[in-house]
């Protein structure tokens, strides 16, 4: 069993994998930190996925090296804004992960997403990131626990 | 004559199986009374100082316990052969004009007869074996004989014995204290009960009246020593001493941290010359009535002698401090008259107990410490969380912080009973009371109360003798632990009795002061300062914060998305930051130190991101009011830069994935040309120029590289800092726009993720304030990437 953690941030990251792992003894952690990365294993994702994905809205597209690659014209337009929901849009199109549990995790209100996280199906909610992370644990308990049902 | 011998073998042996107590010495002189069919014995030694002979132990029929106590030397039959160095046999008292008759005990036992077999003690010094028969002329030459040569031995056996008893003690003593350590025993009154443990194995050793323990207690008041254990009756006594040569004898002892030993303190006024000469300035007038307490204990009739009132005192010291005294009074029974040897045993025990304590001290600062600074980064995180929620108000209120900022400090700084926050009136340059905590605030008639909350303080008057005028002009932090009479305080509270004043100091403006008080005698904790500054500078930050919001609030719709960014900026940090900081103390409280330190380090590298985000809010607030950057000039040397080059160095590093392998390397030698030289700069502003280039430095640089900063003068002569790296490249066509606001570079633009793209655009606005200039030069062939913070020369002198 599997939660798939998707943050750019690697202090947020390694807070929030130290933190699931901790409370989650039962699940493996595996982390994915750029929007590349994902697009990359989502046939990965696919084969094997999660029960559960946490996922940050404002992702980068990769990290600095030699050899990066650009992003396509489209993604470069739209910039890191939409990336988590392009992500969740790629699932989507998979009959095997269209319906893993996402939980948009970010410090964007739901006032400011209102347009996009409308008429999102019922697997996906949004939760803002704050101190507390409580009502985060209890979501996620939430959704393994609809997944587990399902 | 066999059996004698067996016999005098016997007693040799019971002497060393005697109980490992002073008093055990009589059982000796019982068997030796048995065996010479003798009824009494007693066992002198000489007291050069007072030229008497003393009782040191004693046996006579009918288990009597206190017969004689002293004889004087001259004049005694006893003295003559001590002073001889001669046995001398009194076969009938009745023919020997020379017996002192002085003493009841010669009727009362019916003594006829006596021998004195002079003996010398371990230390030399002379005392004789006396043994009194109701027969005259009991003693053979043979007995005689061998009554001399157990003599020989007693001074041996005795101190067999004195060595047993102080081994027994301080093993004793140690196992109780090691035991307290061994389970890190920090509460006041289980240390309490452990010290009483040792003063009654003290009175069981000595078979003493009293012996009492004085402590001092820096948490409860300094400069007083408390009595923290005592074998005599707790209502009686006096319960605390302060070092003064007129305070008895224990606060004489505790003023010249010197041991003090008199053999009787009923001789106390007739020795009186004697006692000066070796303890100047003494003072014994038994203001505790001990001479009562002890006839009371000993259920002594009217008219009877009391006992000799033997007195040990040793100071509790460690090195150069004193920590209390011992106490140690009136044996009650023989040995009545504590010796050089008790006094020794008493001074083991007091180092063992000085070190005890100093250890229990402590202990007691690190958990205070501890929990001081646990509470401030609890307070912090609940600080951020109230910053959280006025930016996300509708009508941010500045003043909302300061109460939560109150309730942490009264938490973290035990005592701090009276506080307030004073804001300066920029208009009058008055500090006025903005915020205020405590009862005291609110004592006394409705316009007591107005008058004390609507005081002002000029910070124009130098000569000010206001505490917050003070700190305002010189923009450090004020002490005033305890508060004395020249100290600059004019006593807004007269009942204050300490004060800390730290300024409100967000860049290089000071905002106000914040005042700490206490009306509790003990001193200030020892983190009490840096806990106060903390606050205080967190409090300026987010007070200043709140402000420029709320101007912010109020610009254009173009500004609108750069401080939306920003605020997201901000508040990434700060919650996690908060989440830490429980975390961590949760696992302050599970004592898991490494991982709390691991976890504090985190906490410290996110607060200080979150308020390099809120500095740069404040700079893009000015900037986007073209309000020029205010650059307060200040001398700086070249360590300083160093210094500052390595802690931002390590504030980013603490903030990037260890997997990446990114190094920060600060090239200090290559600052070596500026020794001897003063920059003239801003060094707040630098630190954020700083921050500002290696948090891209560090977003934009390969995995595996490494970061370097050093400094070096340019062909003008100017002075700059260059900070260079291996990562994404910049074009030469992209240089123009580096500085430009919301510019991100093609492939920069890939691997960024959220933040607002304003950092080189104050940077540059920085350098411009100083008339200086941000360099950024094209990446190089072989892929370095330069940037360069260059100064005017004419900010450099000799």
């Amino acid at each position: 069993m599997k939660i798939l953690i998707v943050e750019d941030d690697y202090s947020q990251a390694d807070w929030l994998v130290l933190q699931i792992t901790d409370r989650f003894k039962d699940y493996s952690i595996d982390l994915i930190e750029t929007e590349l990365e994902f697009r990359t294993k989502i046939k990965t994702i696919e084969d094997n996925p999660p029960e559960l994905i946490l996922m940050d809205i404002m992702l980068r597209w990769t990290n600095p090296s030699p050899e990066m690659v650009k992003p396509p014209i489209d993604i470069a337009k739209s910039g890191i804004f939409d990336a988590g929901f392009r992500c969740q849009n790629l699932l989507k199109q998979s009959e095997k992960t269209r319906n893993i549990q996402i939980i948009f995790y970010s410090v964007l209100d739901k006032d400011d997403l209102e347009s996009k996280l409308k008429n999102m199906p019922s697997n996906v909610v949004h939760l803002k990131k704050e101190a507390n992370m409580a009502p985060l644990f209890n979501q996620m308990r939430k959704a393994l626990k609809i997944r587990r049902v399902k | 004559m066999k059996s004698v011998d067996d016999k005098i073998l016997n007693i040799i042996g019971n002497a060393l199986r005697q109980k490992p107590e002073l008093p055990s010495i009589n059982n000796l002189l019982h068997d030796i009374v048995e065996i010479f069919n003798a009824n009494g014995a007693i066992l002198w030694e000489i007291n050069p100082k007072s030229k008497r002979l003393l009782t040191i132990a004693q046996w006579f029929e009918g288990n009597q316990k206190h017969v004689i106590h002293s004889v004087p030397i001259e004049g005694s039959v006893t003295g003559k052969a001590i002073n001889e160095m001669q046995m001398n046999y009194v076969p009938n008292i009745d023919r020997n004009k020379q017996v002192y008759r002085n003493a009841s005990f010669w009727k009362e036992f019916e003594i006829k007869s006596f021998l004195v077999i002079p003996i010398k003690f371990k230390d030399n010094n002379p005392g004789s074996l006396n043994i009194y028969s109701s027969k005259t002329n009991p003693f053979s030459k043979d007995k005689r004989k061998q009554l001399e040569i157990l003599a020989l031995l007693l001074p041996d056996l005795f101190e067999s014995l004195r060595d047993r008893v102080t081994f027994h003690l301080i093993t004793t003593i140690d196992e109780r204290l090691r035991e307290a350590q061994k389970n890190s025993n920090r509460s006041r009154n289980k240390l309490k009960k452990i010290f009483s443990y040792i003063c009654k194995e003290i009175q069981q050793t000595f078979q003493c009246f009293e012996i009492s323990i004085f402590l001092e207690d820096p948490f409860k008041k300094t400069s007083e020593y408390e009595r923290i254990a005592s074998t005599w009756n707790k209502q009686k006594g006096k319960k605390s001493y302060r070092r003064s040569q007129k305070a008895g004898l224990t606060g004489w002892i505790l003023y010249n941290k010197k041991s003090v030993i008199i053999p009787d303190l009923l001789q106390f006024s007739e020795q009186y010359e004697m006692i000066q000469k070796e303890y100047p300035g003494i003072r014994w007038l038994d203001r505790a009535k001990i001479k009562s307490s002890i006839r009371g204990a000993l259920n002594l009739q009217q008219g009877t002698e009391t006992h000799p009132l033997s007195f040990l005192g040793v100071p509790i010291l460690v090195g150069e401090k004193t920590y209390g005294v011992i106490r140690c009074c009136a044996a009650l029974q023989s040995p009545y008259y504590f010796g050089v040897q008790e006094l020794k045993m008493l001074e083991l025990v007091a180092t063992r107990i000085g070190h005890s304590w100093k250890n229990w001290i402590q202990q007691r600062l690190i958990d205070e410490e501890s929990r001081s600074w646990r509470e401030v980064v609890k307070s912090t995180s609940s600080l951020d969380l109230s910053i959280l929620n006025e930016l996300e108000s509708d009508n941010p209120n500045q003043n909302s912080i300061f109460d939560k900022v109150f309730v942490s400090l009264a938490k973290a700084i035990p005592g701090a009973d009276i506080m307030d926050v004073r804001i300066l009136d920029k208009n009058k340059k008055e500090l006025y009371f903005a915020s205020t905590y405590g009862d005291a605030w609110n004592m006394g008639s409705k316009e007591d109360i107005r008058a004390r909350k609507e005081r002002r303080f000029s910070v124009n008057n130098q000569d000010s003798i206001s505490a917050g005028a003070k700190v305002y002009n010189s923009r450090e932090t004020l002490v005033l632990d305890p508060i004395k009479r020249d100290d600059p305080y004019d006593g807004t509270f007269k009942e204050t009795k300490k004060i800390i004043v730290a300024p409100l100091l967000e860049g290089n403006n000071v905002l106000g002061v914040l005042d700490i008080r206490s009306t509790k005698k003990n001193r200030f904790p020892l983190p009490a300062r840096p806990v106060t500054e903390l606050m205080a500078r967190q409090l300026a930050i987010y007070y200043h914060l709140i402000a420029t919001i709320i101007e912010l609030r109020n610009l254009k719709d173009q500004q609108v998305q750069t401080f939306q960014d920003l605020s997201h900026q901000f508040k990434g940090p700060i919650n996690q930051a908060t989440s830490r900081a429980r975390i961590a103390i949760a696992d302050a409280k599970r004592t898991e130190s490494e991982k709390m330190l691991k976890n504090l380090y985190r906490v410290s590298g996110l607060c200080n991101k979150a308020n390099r985000v809120a500095k740069n809010i404040r700079l893009f607030s000015h900037l986007a009011k073209n309000i020029p950057l205010q650059i307060n000039f200040s001398p700086v040397i070249a360590s300083q830069i160093v210094k500052l080059s390595i802690e931002t160095a390590s504030d980013n590093l603490v903030m990037i994935n260890p997997l990446r392998n990114i190094r920060i390397n600060v090239d200090k030698e290559s600052f070596n040309f500026l020794d001897g030289y003063i920059l003239e700069l801003d060094i707040e502003m630098l630190e954020q120029a700083l921050n500002a280039l290696l948090d891209n430095a560090t977003k934009y640089c390969y995995s595996n590289s490494k970061i370097n900063i050093n400094g070096s003068l340019t062909r003008r002569g100017h002075f700059q800092i260059i900070v260079s790296n291996k990562g994404i490249p910049i074009n030469s066509n992209e240089i123009s726009f580096c500085s430009q606001r919301s510019w991100r570079g093609e492939y920069a633009k890939i691997t960024t993720g959220e933040g607002e793209g304003i950092g080189l655009w104050v940077v540059d606005h920085i350098m411009k304030a100083h008339g200086g200039n941000l360099v950024v030069l094209p990446t190089s062939q072989e892929g370095v990437t330069e940037i360069k913070l260059v100064f005017p020369i004419r900010k450099i002198r000799k």
